[in-house]
């Protein structure tokens, strides 16, 4: 039995929109809160760009998740079929050899038994 | 008298033969029946086998085919939301009400955090539990809404709406 993956939290990030008009209440508003002024800035389309690679790999997350559960079906069913079938196996081994024991005393023409 | 002799040798003789025939007989008859019955139990393993086999491969054909149709929905769903961005100019929304876009972006990266955090195994939270509809369950991933739904992790809305009128 293999371990389920590790649990994920995310970290929360803060997103701060800045334009033209609206720099000096941002400034301020990172003051009050005592943050300097300093960003790792995206454009609008930076913005887009990482919001699709994000989707993008929660796709291929899921995809890789079916592609496992997919196999985990797989591979019990066909454990389940030999099993079956090994079972089957064992039973028709064991009906001939009481079959070729019954036969084996051979073809009785004493007409005195 | 010498021909009753004659006679005598000649039927042992007769009956010598007779008992070899028969025992060689016997002998070739269990040879015989003993082969067949491998044969037999050959053939019943091989056809056996053959079910095996003709049963593996439809088992993988099946899974295959869920597993097509199931990437064509995480296809469409992650075109989602190229779909919306799409809709949206995100330059233009930002100049115009950049404290509104500042709070869906962050709505929105906490909802598709909480994606992750649900596709690693994590527990649903209470809200997530009582979400009445996909949307309200997470506007980032909601077909994960039917996922535990169909697997009976979320509370019925009717029984919350019973529970509530009764207290």
């Amino acid at each position: 039995m293999l371990p389920p993956v590790d649990e994920v939290n995310m970290r929360r990030i803060e997103w701060i929109v800045i334009n033209e008009n609206n720099i000096d209440e941002v400034k301020a508003r990172l003051e009050s809160e005592g943050k300097a002024f300093a960003f790792y800035a995206l454009t609008g389309d930076g913005y887009g760009a990482l919001g699709l690679n994000f989707s993008d790999i929660r796709a291929l997350v899921q995809q890789q998740q079916q592609i496992i559960v997919a196999y985990e079906n797989y591979y019990k069913a066909a454990n389940k079929a030999l099993d079956d079938a090994e079972t089957q196996r064992q039973k028709e081994e064991a009906e001939a050899a009481a079959k070729a024991a019954e036969e084996s005393k051979g073809i009785d023409l004493n007409p005195f038994n | 008298m010498k021909l009753s002799g004659m006679l005598l040798i000649v039927i042992m003789t007769m009956g010598g033969i007779g008992y070899w025939y028969y025992t060689d007989t016997q002998r070739t008859i269990a040879v015989l029946t003993e082969n067949n019955a491998k044969l037999e139990l050959a053939v019943a393993t091989n056809e056996e086998t053959i079910k095996t086999m003709a049963a593996d491969f439809a088992a993988a054909n099946e899974e295959l085919k869920k597993v097509n149709t199931e990437f064509a929905n995480i296809r469409r769903q992650n075109q989602e939301l190229a779909n919306k961005l799409a809709d949206i100019d995100m330059t233009a929304a930002a100049i115009a009400n950049p404290a509104a876009i500042e709070r869906a972006v962050n709505r929105g990266s906490v909802n598709a955090g909480r994606c992750f955090e649900l596709l690693s195994g994590s527990e649903l939270t209470e809200d997530e539990k009582n979400a009445e509809n996909a949307r309200s369950f997470n506007k980032e991933c909601p077909w994960l809404y039917d996922t535990y739904k169909s697997r009976g992790m979320l509370n019925d809305p009717t029984n919350n709406t019973n529970n509530q009128q009764t207290n």
